[in-house]
Formats: C-alpha cells, structure tokens, sequence
C-alpha cells in the first residue's frame, strides 16, 4: 500500500506567556509522533479532550505552526519545507478539513451558492459562472442536498444539513485527503448516522483517505479502518480495527473501551473492566516515565521513571507500554 | 383544504429569509425606532424639496419684514434681515446633513479597512497600528478641527472629511475588537484552508459579518458630526453668511433671545434629530445583533 501522508517525529508546543516577570510555559499538545497514513484508508484518531488529536489535525493542514518534526505528503513533498506557492497548491486542493461546529464552520452572510463555489473560484479562477454553479449542484447532489437551497443562507439549516454544506465545500476541490475533525460530535445520533455513512460512500465514490477524529470509540469502529489512541500528546496504541476491538494491548485503550456506553454488553470486554479515575495531568508538566502511569492500574516504578517506546507486536499492533506481556 | 393558499405556496417554493429581511421585521417592532426612522427621513426629504417650493428664497433680505413672529406668512418667524426661518431651517438642514454624510462615510471607510486589518493581522502589525491609533487621540481634537477649518476654509465638505479623518478612531477600535473575535472563528479558518488570500478574507468574511456593528456606530456616528458642526458654526467657523447651518441659526438665536424663534425652531430640529438617531441606532442594535 502507498503511503499517502507520512508524520514524523512531530511535536507541536504552544508558549504561555504568563506575564512580564514570569518564565513563559510551554505546553506539549503534540509530543514526538510519528505514524503513516495509507493511500484508501480510514485512520481514527481518539482520546480524551486535551489529548492533542485536534492540534495534530490542524498542524497537517497548516492552522497550527509546528515545532518540530516532518510531516510528508504523497512520498514526496515536505508540507514543512513547502513554499508559500507550493503549500497553495497542495494543500488546498489535495486536503481538505472538515470542522467540528458544522454551523459556525459556515460563513452566516454567505449563500450555499457562495459558500460551496468559494474554493473552486479561489483555485480555478479560470471557470465560468455556469461552469461552477453546474459543479456545484453536482457537488449538492452528492452530499444529498436539493438544488432549491442553492440560494440560501447557512443560518437557515439544521447542523446535519449544514455539515453536509462544509463536506461539499470540502470535496469541491476533489482532494485526496480528508480531515475530520470530530465532525459528526455535534449532531445527533440519527443525523450522526447519515454522515457517517455519507462520508463512506462519498469516500468509495472519491476514492478518499480519511483521517477521522473522534472522542467517541463506537463511530470509530463504525468508520475506520485503523485506530491511533493518543494521550497527553503521545501515541498510546496504534492497531487494526479488528484488532483494537477484540482485545486492546494497551491499558489506556482498554479503559476506553470499557468507558463505551452501549446497549450491547458483547461488544465491551466485562472481564476486568476498570473505569478511569482522575484527570488527564497538565500538558504543560507532563509526569517524567510513561504519560499514562499516573492513572494507569498496572504501573510500577519502571514505568514511572521511563517512558515505553512505541514497538510492534505479533500481530502487527504498536502500542507503548512495558506491561504487556 | 387545511392549508391556508400562502402556506401552500411556501411550501413549493421556499423563499429565503434573509440576515436583513429577518433584521428589518425586528426592527419594525419596536415602535419608537420607526417612528424616529420616519422623522428623520421626512427632516430629510424637507431639507431637499423645501428650499425648491417655497416661495421665499433663504439668502434674499426683506428689511420690511424684519423679526416677524411665527405665523400665517412665516410659520417660523423671520429673523433680523428678515428672512423666511422656515426655509433657513432647512436649507441649514441641508449643509448639516450634507456635512455629517461625507463625514461619516470617510469615517465608516478609513475606520472598517483599518481596523479590520490590524484585527486580522494580530501581532506586531496590529501593536503598530493601535499604538498610531493611541497617538492619534493625544491630539486635542477641538483644536485640531479649528486648525483644519482655518486650513481649508474654502470648501465645508472638504474641510470636514478632513476632521473625519481624524474621528474614525473610535470606529477603528469597535471594529478592531469584532475582529479578533471573528478570526478566531472556524468558517474564517475555512477559508484559509480553501486558499483564501488575506484579502479576500478580510474583504469577504470578515467585513460583512463586522456591518451590524458597523452600522449601529454610524448611526452614532452621524449626530457627533451633526454636533461637531454645530459646534464650529457656533464659534463662527466653517459656513459663512448668506449660506447657514443649524448651528449658525442657532448661534443667531442666542443673540436675539427676544425673539424667541429664532433659537427655538432650529434647536427643536436639531435636538429631535439627534434624538431619532439616538433611538434609531438602539432598534438597530436590537434588530440586528439579536442576543
């Protein structure tokens, strides 16, 4: 399989300035992670908030400056190093991003009309009028909305509708990446449902990559393909769907689980189910050995002192944590 | 049938509520808001036809009928060189307002472009900008519209876009802070992410989303030219005789208090119109920033 979007030892902190007198803070959101993303599949990212999953989605895209590290786009260009030109090019037309708050993603002054033709008169600014209000009923059709609310204004839909506008608005450009940033968190289950299936026959018919962001581990399972877990800003497990569903490697992953609310009790391990307590520790001081030990059931000093490294196991699973066997 | 036709034809054909459509039926509520919109469009319907059809012309003396009280043949009186106050009025009107429009335009301009740029840029560029903004407010501003005046005697337009090119300070600084609130904003990241140029961001997104604030301050913004050329032709600068404003007619009407019209009628117009912008500016707010 190609590697369509490779990170690589990539850390985004962010400086506190507190005050005049007092050293600024910094704060680690994004801490040394590295992992690739194959060209056709679906990658979940979960964690808690404040894990860094959203920081690392917007540094891909460019809306957060990055400390360190490299992330690589189709084998061959340095989203990093990219030029002004470059990065216009590349970004804008082969990743696109979806937002959170479907409604506040959407200009309120602007029509759908508007809203949706802005990136193809952005980027090809060589259409005629009737050429881009053609691709855009397309585009509307697709993402099953009507050609009468073309001129509309975004404050008129509900949230479903409207994350329907920012997916069109997204894959007008016919990216190959695809970022979801907790896109379907805001709406409820039954729209919830329609997105997501939407979002899987728009991306066989476009034949996307998506990265797709969520603190909710049944969407994931729903969706992805691969599931990255982070936490305080570093990769806890990286697995199959399968294999994260049957039995999780990592003790954060498993308290996660066993966290899912679901009517269907087969679906949760029963055995052993340790409910997390306490609060995700500061960023800003993150604990010395492995991020999780200070909530973790099965730490002891090792894991206090040093931090695991990420390995793979037999089953072709990275995780980083000493204790499993 | 249980629909009524109109809801059926909704139904068809869904018709668009627009932001303005929704914002000019919250305004039409409030009652005081329309009734001054209406005073001060009809103020300004008679500052343009009433020099036209009255039969008196506002520059031309008729010494016979000097400080004639109001009545049937002047029905504002006529003051020392007895000339028609009713035509006066509103010919003083006219410059007035004519004064207060071109101020508040080059106010609304320089004050969106500039505050919407150092809002959008942040950081340093932004630190400039407010920091010029701040030494700008030093200047003593009475005094610096004396001199301006005192420069470009000649001409009251252009000698008042110049003093609005020093009061578009405040408008710089409310549409500043709209900014930093509206770049935060994911659709602003949209278009970012959509290759939108800084330009057309702040041109496209940020500057339609910033014109409800924009125009409720306008509203403001007009009675302060209103009084600040008042004010001036109080001090005897700015319009000159045979030409008036209100604040000349005024001027006048202090210093014939005997004849009590004289003062009266031009500071009845002026202070009903301040007050009407004062209410229309107020329903504009609640019409347009719903909250």
């Amino acid at each position: 399989m190609t590697k369509l979007l490779q990170v690589k030892n990539l850390s985004v902190n962010f400086e506190l300035k507190k005050s005049w007198f007092r050293k600024t803070t910094t704060v680690h959101a994004v801490d040394d992670i590295s992992f690739d993303v194959y060209a056709g599949e679906t990658i979940g990212i979960v964690g808690e908030s404040g894990s860094g999953k959203s920081t690392l989605a917007r540094s891909i895209v460019g809306l957060n400056k990055v400390t360190a590290g490299e992330i690589i786009f189709d084998d061959k260009i340095n989203i990093m190093q990219a030029t002004a030109a470059m990065q216009h090019k590349l970004l804008h037309k082969h990743i696109q991003y979806i937002f959170q708050d479907p409604i506040a993603a959407l200009n309120p002054r602007m029509t759908v009309l508007e809203i949706i033709s802005e990136p193809l008169i952005i980027n090809y600014p060589h259409y005629s009028k009737e050429q881009v209000k053609e691709k855009v009923l397309q585009m509307m059709s697709v993402v099953g909305l009507s050609a009468n609310q073309l001129e509309r204004y975004a404050s008129e839909f509900s949230g479903g509708q409207c994350q329907r506008i920012g997916i069109a608005r997204a894959l007008i450009l016919e990216p190959k990446l695809l970022i979801c940033d907790e896109s379907v968190s805001a709406l409820d289950a039954s729209i919830k449902a329609q997105i997501l299936n939407l979002l899987q026959d728009l991306q066989k018919k476009f034949n996307l990559t998506i990265i797709f962001i969520s603190h909710d581990l049944s969407v994931i399972k729903h969706i992805c393909d691969r599931v990255m877990v982070m936490y305080l800003g570093k990769v806890m497990e990286l697995s199959s769907k399968e294999n994260l569903y049957k039995g999780a490697k990592h003790p954060y992953t498993t308290a996660l689980l066993a966290a899912i609310l679901t009517p269907n009790l087969k679906l949760v391990p029963t055995k052993n189910k340790t409910l997390l307590e306490g609060d995700m520790p500061s960023p800003i001081n993150p604990p010395l050995g492995c991020v999780f030990s200070t909530r973790c059931p099965k730490a002891d000093s090792q894991c206090k002192l040093s931090r695991p490294p990420l390995q793979e196991f037999a089953d072709g699973t990275f995780a980083a944590c000493y204790k499993i066997s | 049938m249980f629909f009524h036709k109109n809801t059926l034809n909704t139904l068809n054909q869904p018709k668009s509520y627009g932001f303005w459509l929704a914002a000019f039926k919250r305004f039409r509520r409030n009652k005081l808001a329309m009734l001054s919109l209406i005073f001060i469009l009809s103020v300004t319907l008679m500052c343009i036809f009433v020099p036209f059809f009255s039969h008196y012309v506002y520059s031309v003396p008729n010494f016979s009928d000097s400080l004639v009280a109001p009545g049937a043949q002047y029905w504002f009186g006529s003051d020392g060189l007895g000339r028609d106050l009713f035509v006066r009025c509103f010919i003083g009107g006219r410059v007035t307002f004519e004064i207060a429009t071109a101020a508040t335009i080059v106010v609304l301009g320089i004050g969106v472009i500039y505050g919407s740029i150092a809002g959008f840029m942040g950081g340093y560029v932004d630190s400039i900008m407010m920091r010029i903004v701040d030494i700008l407010y030093g200047l003593p501003f009475l005094f610096f519209s004396i001199l301006l005046l005192t420069l470009f005697g000649q001409s009251i337009i252009i000698s008042f876009v110049a003093i609005a090119a020093i009061s578009w300070l405040d408008m710089s600084r409310v549409v500043r802070g709209q900014t930093l609130s509206l770049r935060q904003k994911e659709f602003v990241e949209a278009a970012k992410l959509i290759g939108a140029s800084n330009w057309r961001i702040i041109s496209k997104h940020i500057i339609p989303n910033l014109i409800g604030v924009v125009i409720i301050y306008a509203a403001l913004v007009v009675p302060n030219m209103i009084v600040l050329s008042a004010v001036l032709s109080f001090f005897g600068l700015g319009v000159m005789e045979p030409m008036t404003s209100w604040g000349l007619l005024i001027n006048d009407g202090v210093q014939n208090m005997s004849s009590w019209w004289l003062l009266f009628f031009p500071a009845l117009l002026m202070v009903l119109t301040l007050l009407s912008f004062a209410f229309v500016a107020n329903g504009l707010r609640d019409a347009l920033d719903p909250r």
